[in-house]
């Protein structure tokens, strides 16, 4: 609408185009009749379908929770939130635990499941230490929060010492940037906008405590990554006003507790216009990997008090000139992930498997996936045993090209990256040397508090008539293509008994998802009885998979006759 | 499902009825353009409303049933595959202009466009302009987003200056 006139014009019209304004008196006695009906139908089916679903539950869950246990990543929150659950989540909670419990199923681990949080929405920094691996993130509300996880399957946030060691964190406008490991404290710090950098230690990674470092070592720098090596803890990063590439310098400090800092001087004194981004135990003692205007450089030392930059800056083979996005030890070497300087040929593939996509279709929202991502650039797998000699393999750019990558650890001889997508934090795994990625996959935490029309079943319950918000996962023109697949797959891994209907029989499905009503359409749906519970299954959907739906619609369940 | 099954409260329900049906069958006619159709549109939106009301589960009963009665209205047209003939027995050759030649008739004319235009167009014009929801409040009830409201009003309006005339809509309230 452009012209007021218009809009004017229209309300009147609308106002004055139809006659007879009020329905007949005889409108309600029909309605009346209607409800009487549709209620007597809804009792004779209620009987049955409650039958078929304890029995549905009894041989769905164990599989359900088996997923839960092996596959997933579990978030699990903090006392604060596992406390104090709002009154819906609650009750929709009990609700279900009545009807598993019922079906004998282990209470205690029906209870964790549900309890999982949706963990950290945005990730700052993953490193291997404490019990496994350490992430600093942010939760949904935004307060930062530290993760830790053995397996990088189930995670725990971590709990303040002292209650204010993360109030800190969560009133002052400050990023953590990294966790190093280090034996036998880990140690976290915070960089400011302006001032000096604040550290945290812990010993285990659950517990934090503020380490009062001494300001005026850092007077003027910025550190930037922190690491166990030399003579405890080294930490790396610049001096100079970050603006002016002339005034950089590399920079070095080193600590024997994380408290008390010593700057080192003229650790590399040789080159300047530099900076030191990411330092890990490897190599000859330590290896830090930076930048200047032209490259990424590295640097080796034995002790973090010398240190020895190379002379070329960091290539593939083929010459790619590379910018090294994260950096971890193995225990074996060290490796790294980096992109392209410039943009390559991932950029042209990500435009083929989209216009693919768009030709059959529809399965989620991949194209917002791919504008999140890293811009399209080659990512590449770095490793080197001595710092000095590096080899690489090219990363696939459907799953790099799309990620922002936080950190590389291994964990149980698997590779781990973790980063954000644009679905939040996300971390995939190796278990080839890079060669091929798996997501590892998080609880669908869709049934936290989530009132499924029918579980696991979302069919069983649904009879023709019936009124429900639809999500639907996964459209396709033909029964049979590879996106409805898929979306049955991944529903059913999430515990829902995914199936492919006509679309046809969801009236309403057509106009709301905006299909072209020429066309015939299938689709892979979960319904619910409110728009809110859709709508939080939609957003649990995007964290576990990634993907997206096509959509949400209220509709009427029936087919065509 | 799992919560327990209240008694029907007829009372409580008619007090509902009497409060929203009036709204419902006025947009109802707007979006369908017969009375009969209208009313039974109504009437199968408050049954289906009902249970859900019924479990507690209707926050905002008046939300709910605007969006069951469009869903209604517009399923309704697919699943009876009536409405492409239907169009096309309102506007003779489905295509083109309405007759002009009767301009004291104009809202008949308007009627019959608003008629014409596809559900989806229609939907969005009504709630916006009739209705009064703001465009995020249409989005809601339709389940989809402010940019799609904001190109089906767009694209309604320009069907309608198509059909109606380049003036048609913009001459003023009588």
């Amino acid at each position: 609408m452009t012209d007021p006139m218009d809009e004017r014009r229209l309300r009147d019209l609308l106002e004055r185009s139809f006659a007879e304004e009020e329905p007949s008196p005889e409108l309600w006695t029909a309605t009346k009749r209607r409800v009487r009906r549709r209620e007597a139908r809804r009792r004779a089916g209620a009987v049955t379908s409650a039958l078929g679903v304890l029995v549905i539950a009894a041989f769905a869950a164990p599989a359900l929770l088996d997923a839960l246990g092996t596959r997933s990543i579990e978030f699990v929150s903090g006392p604060d939130a596992a406390e104090s659950p709002d009154d819906a989540s609650a009750e929709a909670r009990r609700a279900l635990t009545e009807e598993l419990a019922a079906a004998e199923i282990a209470e205690q681990k029906l209870h964790e499941a549900l309890e999982a949080s949706p963990g950290p929405a945005r990730l700052h920094a993953v490193a291997a230490g404490g019990p496994g691996l350490v992430a600093v993130g942010s939760r949904p509300d935004e307060a930062t929060g530290i993760w830790t996880s053995s397996d990088g399957v189930r995670w725990h946030e971590s709990t303040a010492a002292d209650g204010e060691t993360f109030g800190g964190l969560m009133a002052a406008d400050v990023e953590v940037a990294a966790v190093a490991g280090a034996e036998p404290v880990l140690v976290a710090f915070a960089r400011e906008a302006a001032g000096p950098p604040r550290f945290w230690v812990s010993a285990d990674g659950r517990r934090w405590a503020a380490a009062a470092a001494d300001p005026e070592v850092f007077a003027g720098a910025t550190v930037m990554d922190v690491t166990a090596g030399g003579p405890g803890l080294v930490a790396v990063g610049f001096e100079g006003d970050p603006t002016e590439i002339s005034t950089l310098q590399s920079a070095v400090w080193v600590s024997t507790d994380g408290s008390d800092w010593q700057r080192v001087p003229d650790a590399s004194d040789e080159y300047d216009e530099d900076v030191m981004e990411f330092v890990v135990e490897g190599g000859p003692g330590l290896v830090a990997v930076g930048t200047d205007a032209r490259g990424a450089h590295v640097w080796t030392s034995a002790d973090g008090y010398v240190w020895e930059r190379d002379r070329p800056h960091l290539e593939t083979r083929d010459g790619i000139g590379l910018r090294v996005v994260a950096l971890g030890p193995t225990g074996r070497e060290v490796v790294a992930v980096a992109y392209a300087r410039s943009p390559g040929m991932a950029a042209d593939r990500a435009d083929s498997d989209r216009d693919e996509a768009d030709e059959e279709g529809a399965e989620g929202e991949e194209s917002d996936a791919i504008a999140a991502g890293a811009g399209f650039a080659d990512a590449f797998l770095l490793r080197s045993q001595d710092g000095r000699g590096w080899t690489d393999t090219w990363l696939p750019p459907e799953i790099f090209a799309r990620l922002a990558v936080r950190g590389i650890a291994e964990l149980d001889g698997r590779l781990v990256v973790a980063g954000e997508d644009a679905y939040g934090a996300v971390l995939w795994e190796s278990s080839d040397g890079g060669q091929s990625w798996t997501l590892v996959e998080g609880v669908l935490t869709a049934l936290e508090g989530m009132e499924p029309i029918a579980f696991p079943d979302s069919l069983a319950e649904l009879t023709d008539g019936d009124i429900a918000y639809g999500v639907y996962v996964s459209v396709g023109h033909s029964a049979e293509a590879a996106q409805l697949a898929n979306g049955v797959e991944r529903l059913r891994a999430a515990g829902f008994a995914g199936s492919v209907i006509d679309l046809a029989c969801d009236a309403g499905a057509f106009e709301q998802l905006e299909l072209d009503e020429d066309r015939q359409y299938f689709g892979a749906p979960v319904y619910f009885s409110t728009d809110t519970d859709a709508w939080r299954f939609v957003t649990a959907w995007k964290r576990q998979f990634r993907v997206g739906v096509v959509g949400v619609a209220l509709v009427e369940r029936g087919c065509p006759d | 499902m799992l919560r327990a099954a209240r008694e029907v409260d007829d009372a409580a329900f008619a007090d509902v009825f009497r409060m929203h049906a009036p709204g419902a069958f006025r947009l109802a006619l707007r979006l369908c353009g017969d009375r009969q159709r209208a009313e039974d549109v109504v009437s199968e939106a408050f049954a289906k409303v009902y249970p859900q009301w019924q479990k507690g589960h209707v926050a905002d009963i008046g939300a709910y049933l605007r969006r069951a009665v469009v869903n209604q209205v517009n399923s309704g047209f697919r699943r009876l595959a009536t409405e492409r003939r239907w169009r096309e027995r309102v506007s003779g050759d489905g295509r083109g202009l309405l007759a002009m030649e009767d301009r004291s008739a104009d809202t008949e004319l308007f009627r019959r466009a608003l008629l014409r235009l596809p559900p989806s167009q229609r939907a969005v014009l009504v709630l916006r302009f009739y209705e009064d929801l703001t465009e995020a409040q249409v989005a809601q009830a339709l389940g989809c987003s402010v940019g799609t409201v904001k190109s089906q009003a767009h694209r309604g309006i320009a069907r309608l200056r198509q059909m109606l005339g380049d003036s048609a809509l913009a001459r003023g309230q009588r």
